[in-house]
């Protein structure tokens, strides 16, 4: 009995050294993955001098998120608010169309049978694989020729784009819509269009909203395209306005504070807008096939 | 349910794209309205250009001017400019730098003012900013604003305490160095900016380098002569022993070491006046400016910055902007509004005494400097027959990767500058210009 | 989704109507008319500037004036040695990028996945937050920490006697692939995790009942399994890490680092086009770009595909 006994008792204390040893590693990464947003958490509560002089990781004395918030919307004419409704333009109406595009594509792969439909959606992976910053720049060239560049359409466009949605969508649709659905459609007398719109675009929400968040947080981290596209102050996105900012840091020390807050405004509440939808977004990652 | 949510969204993209073109549209309005009056708008990011534009808009009627303040220079503003000509959206007037004047002329990026009678106003700015706005000797480009001969600010309270006298030449700069060691082990002379192109052309040019040369009919690159060569070891030698430190000029680190008394002095030029001003506006009446340390006898002196402003290709209200221009550069009550904000020395003649008189009056942390005498002697010393390479946007970001790399190693900048004097030969002879061998 | 390129068998085949082509039209037009304008024809485009140069004449006062150079900006470009060093560099980023978050992403997946671990949904909502951080508030963010005078971290190495400049020689490399992990750690976990969470409980439990331990079901049952996830999530960390851009060029605007203007081939291509107005060799670069990146995650694809199949 008793030898039993100590036998449960060392394997239990060895299940719980793995325990802990294996919740450790998880802790430390989460130490490592907020250090930087605590740091710039502090950073919003902080006057410009406690930024330079003061613990980082620390607050310190006076409170001032509120000073901060007023200033940073007030700079320079009210600059940044133009921009988070800029970046704000460009996610929701790029990644909409994006995915409406993207789905319909990816349906029609999948559902019908046309003359070089692999041929096609050759190109599409072809588009997959190359990464998008190398058609950035001749895409700037092209666009300037035609004197396109400078405007909202010069970003916008390009992210209506997205090969791998149309990939994700082919595989939601094979999964999510039933061929003997579609036929009885069409049975009814359905036209194709309208059998998309109905039954296809309903059975394949969930895997929309994937492709839409994907898309949207890909514009939203997008610095590159703007960057080069766009260089009036009005239709600048968040990022390239923070980084005007911080390079004018040497004419006027104070910017150092607005691109603080500035990023945390930016961050902070899209972080929270997302946990909450982070679920429906795994859910669509499995019924995508990515597994 | 669905269709009708995908009438929603595709409402919303309606909207979407609507609002993204009024957006748009808003974006480009300006000119001329019915009243007759033109609004022209105005790149620059030099300090005081706010206080200009509102003077000039309260006692003007017939043009206005919408000011954009654009990142600095090298930090993106001239690529920002590059993009807009070329893209056919640019604005009305700009600022540019002498160094960059001759990457807009050779790119046919900037227009000729000629047809706007500028001529005339040859023999009210020194020589050598004329042959600058004008490197072809036929057609002006630009109209100077200011120029910037090099000159040292110091901590005079700190001067005084360690028993020191702004050195004349760059053998007591270096000794004074020493001391300044000796009675605080913390504390350093100097720092020396050497991600900063135009700081290094700057010693150079006072050093007595030619570094560009055009007189041949060939473009000819010379950063081995022996004024470069005694500029780049003297600082290499600071550096090496630990006298002098090398960081980007006001940037963080450089700043609250000036801030703390840890570094003495700034090599810089009028308007940096304005600049530590902002930085360091509790040190009000502690610094004082003397003439750059000597290499020779002759008295010299740089030019570090300075600007111009130049009517871009397709300037939509050319008129109106050269206006504008001319007022700029030629009023002195253009100086008056500027004199709170900005520092900078007009290079126009006849507004100079406006100048002296208005800069320490107007601004607290100038007053009793001796600025002005100091300014007006150093603005004879200039060199004048420095020229500037034909691309040096792209010249000074590779001599900023060649400094960044190398200094701070035994002869660094020497090696810097030899390397990137190779590199530019090479990249012009790869353009097709003709580089003399 | 391991087999990208793999047709599927067509559970379809049906004779098209000239309606229903006209339908796949509606359907695939948008898609592939917005693909040839943002793919197709700046690839092209860019092809065909790079046949030309911009020559100027004796000093240059007259401006430039195109001309045919047929392969000239390639021989250029594959002689330049800045060009070349920007390869290897994003080449060795890589090397060291991919393998490193792979790896770990796989292990945070096992640890996430397995019943040892506590607090396992707290732990996969932190690491998954930097994804929505966008990549250049991470590189702003991760500047500051690299900053000396400003960086708690540097000052926090230096108590414990290490003094450490992330900014300058090789260790900026390292720093640039610590952004990039901690960005893109939490995306990877993900994927395998949810790959992990789809594997059939009975093929683990058997494993168990034949005595195996956590650590040994999870790299010998486990792993294997989710192969064709960590081939995607390495295919997508390739193709990300050779678009390095961002991140080096806020160290390099900084002016404060040992990161050059021209220190990655996209920041070369940038550099020619926005700083020397040399619109030629920027289009060469991009070109060879584009092709160097889609030959290589090609090759991954057909090696992983290779594997699956297994």
């Amino acid at each position: 009995m008793s030898t039993v006994g100590t036998q449960v008792g060392s394997g239990d204390r060895a299940w719980w050294m793995r325990r802990s040893f294996a919740t450790l590693l998880c802790a430390l990464a989460a130490l490592y993955t907020l250090m930087p947003l605590i740091w710039l958490l502090f950073g919003v509560t902080k006057s410009l001098p406690d930024l330079y002089g003061s613990n980082g990781f620390a607050p310190s004395g006076g409170f001032h998120v509120w000073e901060n918030v007023r200033d940073l919307f007030a700079q320079d004419g009210g600059l940044y608010g133009r921009w988070l409704l800029n970046t704000a333009v460009y996610a929701f109406g790029g990644a909409a169309v994006a995915t409406l595009v993207s789905v319909a594509a990816g349906y029609a792969f999948d559902k019908f049978e046309f003359p070089g439909r692999e041929k096609w959606y050759g190109l599409v992976i072809a588009g997959v694989l190359v990464p998008h910053t190398a058609i950035v720049v001749p895409m700037y060239l092209m666009m300037s020729e035609i004197r396109m560049t400078d405007t909202m359409w010069s970003v916008l466009i390009p992210v209506m784009v997205n090969p791998f949605g149309v990939y994700l969508a082919r595989a939601y649709s094979s999964g999510a819509i039933p061929n003997e659905l579609l036929e009885s459609a069409r049975m009814d007398g359905a036209g194709e269009l309208r059998t998309f719109f109905s039954v296809g675009l309903r059975l394949m929400g969930p895997g929309a909203l994937t492709i839409f968040l994907f898309q949207f947080i890909a514009i939203w981290n997008n610095f590159f395209l703007p960057m080069v596209m766009i260089t009036n102050n009005d239709l600048f996105t968040l990022g390239q306005g923070l980084f005007v900012w911080n390079t004018a840091v040497d004419q006027n020390p104070d910017y150092t504070r607005m691109v603080v807050v500035g990023s945390a405004v930016a961050t902070i509440p899209l972080i929270l807008l997302f946990i909450p939808l982070q679920r429906r977004w795994r859910a669509g990652l499995t019924e995508g096939g990515i597994k | 349910m669905f269709p009708r949510r995908c009438h929603a969204l595709s409402r919303s993209i309606l909207t979407t794209v609507a609002a993204g073109a009024l957006l748009t549209s808003c974006a480009l309005s300006g000119g001329s309205s019915d009243d007759g009056t033109t609004t022209i708008t105005y790149w620059s990011w030099t300090s005081g250009s706010q206080e200009i534009v509102d003077r000039f808009n309260a006692t003007h009627d017939d043009v206005q001017v919408d000011f954009q303040l654009i990142p600095g220079g090298g930090d993106g503003g001239y690529s920002k400019m590059f993009n807009a000509v070329r893209a056919g959206k640019a604005p009305d007037i700009m600022t540019v730098e002498y160094p960059q004047l001759n990457s807009f002329i050779t790119q046919d990026l900037i227009q000729p003012m000629t047809d706007w009678d500028v001529a005339e106003l040859e023999d009210q700015y020194p020589e050598w900013t004329w042959q600058q706005i004008s490197p072809t000797g036929e057609d002006v480009y630009a109209l100077p604003r200011d120029v910037a001969p090099t000159v040292l600010f110091y901590r005079a309270d700190l001067f005084e305490e360690y028993g020191l006298t702004p050195p004349e030449t760059w053998d007591d700069f270096r000794e004074a160095a020493v001391r300044v060691q000796e009675r605080n082990p913390e504390a350093q002379l100097t720092s020396l900016g050497h991600n900063d192109g135009g700081l290094l052309a700057s010693l150079a040019w006072q050093s007595g380098a030619e570094w560009f040369d055009t007189s041949s009919g060939e473009w000819s690159v010379e950063t081995r002569d022996d004024n470069t060569q005694r500029m780049a070891a003297f600082w290499d030698g600071l550096i090496n022993e630990g006298l002098v430190e090398a960081e980007p000029q006001f940037a963080e680190a450089h700043i609250s070491d000036l801030k703390a008394g840890r570094t003495l002095t700034l090599v810089g030029a009028p308007w940096s006046a304005g600049h530590l001003s902002r930085y360091l506006p509790e040190l009000a009446g502690t610094f004082d400016v003397a003439p750059i340390p000597q290499w020779d006898d002759e008295p010299t002196a740089g030019n570090l910055g300075g600007s111009t402003m130049a009517l871009p290709v397709g300037s939509p209200n050319p008129d109106a902007a050269m206006v504008f221009a001319r007022w700029a550069s030629t009023s002195p009550d253009a100086v008056a509004a500027a004199a709170p904000a900005s520092t900078a020395y007009p290079a126009n003649i006849n507004l100079q005494d406006t100048w002296a008189a208005e800069v320490s009056s107007a601004n607290e942390w100038v007053r009793g400097m001796r600025l002005p005498e100091v300014t007006s002697a150093a603005a004879e010393e200039i060199n004048p027959a420095w020229e500037w390479g034909p691309d040096m946007t792209e010249s000074f970001a590779r001599l900023t990767d060649a400094a960044s790399a190398r200094v701070g190693r035994e002869r660094g900048l020497e090696r810097a500058l030899t390397d990137w004097g190779d590199t530019v030969i090479d990249q012009l002879r790869l353009r097709g210009y003709n580089v003399v061998d | 989704m391991a087999s990208l390129t793999s047709p599927r068998t067509p559970r379809t085949p049906r004779a098209t109507s000239g309606r229903r082509r006209s339908s796949v039209l509606l359907l695939i037009g948008p898609f592939f008319f917005l693909f040839a304008f943002t793919y197709l024809g700046p690839i092209l485009y860019a092809f065909g500037l790079s046949l030309f140069r911009e020559r100027f004449a004796g000093i240059g006062w007259d401006g430039p004036e195109k001309v045919f150079a047929g392969l000239d900006n390639y021989s250029r470009a594959l002689t330049d040695t800045e060009f070349l060093t920007g390869v290897g560099r994003v080449l060795l980023y890589g090397l060291i990028y991919v393998p490193l978050l792979i790896a770990l992403a796989s292990v945070f997946a096992l640890l996430l996945d397995s019943a040892v671990t506590a607090f396992r949904r707290t732990w996969q909502t932190v690491l998954f937050l930097p994804h929505i951080v966008p990549g250049l508030i991470a590189s702003i963010v991760w500047l500051y920490l690299y900053t000396p005078g400003l960086s708690p971290v540097i000052d926090g190495l230096e108590v414990l006697g290490w003094e450490v400049d992330f900014l300058h020689g090789a260790t900026v490399l390292f720093s640039l692939v610590n952004i990039a992990v901690w960005s893109n750690l939490g995306f990877n976990v993900v994927l395998i995790f949810v790959a992990l969470q789809a594997i059939p409980r009975s093929t683990i439990e058997a494993a168990r009942l034949d005595g195996a331990g956590e650590a040994r079901i999870g790299l010998r049952v486990k792993l294997p399994q989710v192969l064709p996830a960590m081939m995607v999530a390495t295919l997508f960390t390739i193709i990300g890490s050779l678009q390095l851009f961002t991140e080096p060029y806020i160290l390099q605007a900084s002016g404060n680092s040992s990161v050059s203007s021209t220190w990655t081939p996209n920041m070369l291509s940038y550099t020619a086009a926005f700083q020397s107005n040399d619109y030629h060799y920027a289009a060469t670069v991009s070109v060879l770009v584009a092709v160097l990146a889609g030959v290589l995650s090609f090759t991954v694809t057909k090696i992983s595909n290779r594997r699956a199949l297994r």
